[in-house]
C-alpha cells in the first residue's frame, strides 16, 4: 500500500495498493504537462511478498 | 502472517512520508514545464522533495495508475528486491530490474526503450540484485548512466543502452582492485 498524508494534519488523502510491497524511494516528474508518482514494488525485503514492477500514478487525463 | 502484514505496512507507510513531501507541499508551480528527477532522491541534497503541485491535497485522492513496467526477472525464490530510486531526464526513466539489469523507459508510458544486462554471459551474480539508484552524468553531447553490478562500475550509454568502451575495461571498471589490504 501507498499512502498519501496531509502533512499539517496526518490525514491520510489517498491508498493505493501496489503490486508487491514498496522498499523503495518514490520519485516524481511531469513530462507533457502531467505529473507522474513512481515507485519500485520489489517486495521481497523481510519476507514479503515479492515483485518485479515500477508503477507510476497520475491524475486522469 | 498478520505480523508480516503490519511490518509491511510499516515499511510501506515510510515510503509514502516522502511522497507526501515530493506531492503535497503547498508550493506554487510556475508555468507548464516540464520536470525532470535528474538525481537519486531529488537532487545533490537528497532532499526528497518536488516543488511540482499538479498533484496536491485537494486532488490527491484522484490519483490512478498511469502505467505499470513489469521487468520479468523476479528471482523463482520470492526474495526479489527492488530498492531503486529511478531517475527522469528528458522523458526518459532510468532504474534497475530485480536482477539488477539497467533500463530506459518513456517515462510517459513505461514502454521499453532499452535494456542491459551487466551478468550477460556471466556465471557472476549480485546476490541480493539491490541499489539505491544510479547516476547521470552527462559532458558536452554524451549522456552517461552509471551503476554498480557485483564488483564492477559499469558506464552505459544513455540513448542507447550500450556499454562505453572508452570507460575501464569495455565499459567497466573493476572495484575489486581497490579493496583494502586485510587486517591482521
Amino acid at each position: 500500500m501507498i499512502r498519501a498524508f496531509d502533512q499539517e494534519t496526518g490525514k491520510v488523502l489517498w491508498r493505493a495498493k501496489l503490486t508487491a510491497g514498496g522498499y523503495a524511494t518514490p520519485a516524481t516528474y511531469k513530462l507533457k504537462g502531467r505529473q507522474y508518482v513512481v515507485i519500485a514494488c520489489g517486495g521481497g525485503k523481510m519476507g514479503t511478498k515479492s515483485g518485479d514492477a515500477y508503477v507510476a500514478f497520475a491524475l486522469p487525463k | 502472517m498478520i505480523g508480516q502484514r503490519s511490518m509491511r505496512h510499516k515499511a510501506v507507510g515510510s515510503c509514502a512520508c516522502w511522497v507526501v513531501a515530493a506531492v503535497l507541499f503547498p508550493a506554487v508551480e510556475f508555468g507548464a514545464a516540464d520536470r525532470d528527477w535528474p538525481v537519486c532522491l531529488g537532487d545533490k541534497a537528497s532532499s526528497h522533495f518536488s516543488t511540482l503541485s499538479q498533484v496536491n491535497t485537494r486532488n490527491v485522492h484522484h490519483l490512478e495508475i498511469a502505467w505499470t513496467y513489469f521487468a520479468g526477472d523476479a528471482r523463482p525464490d520470492n526474495r526479489s528486491q527492488i530498492q531503486c530510486n529511478p531517475l527522469v531526464i528528458e522523458g526518459v526513466l532510468y532504474g534497475t530490474t530485480p536482477q539488477l539489469k539497467l533500463f530506459a523507459l518513456d517515462a510517459a508510458t513505461g514502454r521499453q526503450l532499452w535494456r542491459f544486462d551487466p551478468f550477460a554471459g556471466s556465471a557472476e551474480k549480485s546476490a541480493l540484485g539491490v541499489n539505491r539508484g544510479v547516476v547521470y552524468w552527462a559532458a558536452g553531447a554524451e549522456q552517461r548512466i552509471l551503476f554498480t553490478a557485483g564488483h564492477h562500475l559499469y558506464a552505459i550509454l544513455a540513448r542507447t543502452g550500450s556499454p562505453i568502451a572508452t570507460f575501464g575495461e569495455n565499459g567497466r571498471a573493476d572495484s575489486s582492485s581497490l579493496r583494502p589490504p586485510k587486517t591482521r
